[in-house]
């Protein structure tokens, strides 16, 4: 099925659990038939739009495009950082690779309460909805850094 | 009584001790979890089940973020390992999205103790 212009969503702006809120409902409304693992998506979404919010960013602003294609859903979120805590999500992201059983690690990082384990869970969740399929890029705009989180996210059969 | 109405990353909410019941229904994604769920908290960290009766705590599932998880579990352990034998949760769901949120329901309970008790909508 080709993807038609309503299926893809963007939206580039101020973040808020509004905006979050009104993301899911779009991909809520998606078909079946487009897209079935809206559920991966929209944990992805939470996760990394919640970031924009509250965790690493310096502003609210950002931007971000899911893009349903025939059995792969493309999700670009960026939003501004500082050259801290770049490396800390590079970081994370890094160590999950080496990392043998993810679930496990979710529910030990889900033992300890410190906004540090937070931030882990965050990434760790993300990783696991895309399989490990996810690029960091980070672009040096001014004196901040304009963090991009490229995922690909596999339908199921 | 405690009532807090639905919003757009919060769930509904209502703890009513009387009745020895604990509602949530919906979403929760709030980047405040500590905030939103401070009212509960504070009641959950001294509540104590009176003799002879069950706390049930009814969660009709949404998508939870992270931080909300592991706010939550905290909050469900204390207020569990403060009333041993006496809170029953229940999870409600619809069938065809178990697959998507049997994680959630097993991190908002892990190590209480309780098994995971789940009935469709």
């Amino acid at each position: 099925m080709n993807t038609t212009l309503s299926d893809k969503i963007t939206y580039e702006g101020e973040f808020s659990e509004g905006t979050i809120n009104d993301l899911l409902k779009k991909i809520d409304a998606w078909p079946s038939s487009l897209f079935k693992n809206k559920a991966d998506v929209k944990y992805a979404v939470i996760e990394l739009c919640s970031n924009i919010i509250s965790h690493h960013s310096s502003t609210d602003f950002g931007s971000i495009i899911i893009d349903p294609q025939h059995s792969v859903c493309y999700l670009e979120v960026s939003s501004f950082a500082s050259a801290k805590d770049y490396e800390i999500v590079a970081s994370i992201l890094n160590e999950l690779k080496s990392v043998k059983d993810l679930k496990e690690h979710y529910f030990s990082k889900l033992e300890r309460a410190g906004h540090a384990e937070s931030v882990q869970l965050g990434m760790l969740k993300t990783y696991r909805c895309c399989n490990g399929n996810i690029e960091l890029i980070g672009k040096t705009v001014a004196s901040k850094i304009l963090l991009t989180f490229k995922l690909k996210i596999d339908d199921c059969n | 009584m405690i009532v807090i109405e639905q919003g757009e990353s919060t769930p509904y909410v209502k703890v009513d001790p009387e009745n020895y019941s604990f509602i949530l229904k919906g979403n929760s994604f709030i980047t405040n979890p500590h905030q939103f769920y401070a009212p509960v908290n504070d009641w959950g960290k001294t509540y104590i089940v009176k003799e002879g009766h069950i706390l049930h705590v009814e969660i009709t599932m949404g998508y939870y973020s992270t931080s909300n998880i592991q706010y939550l579990n905290l909050f469900f352990k204390t207020l569990i390992n403060n009333n041993k034998g006496k809170i029953e949760v229940t999870f409600y769901l619809d069938e065809e999205e178990e697959e998507d949120l049997e994680e959630t329901m097993l991190s908002l309970i892990f190590n209480t103790g309780l098994s995971l008790n789940k009935k469709y909508l």
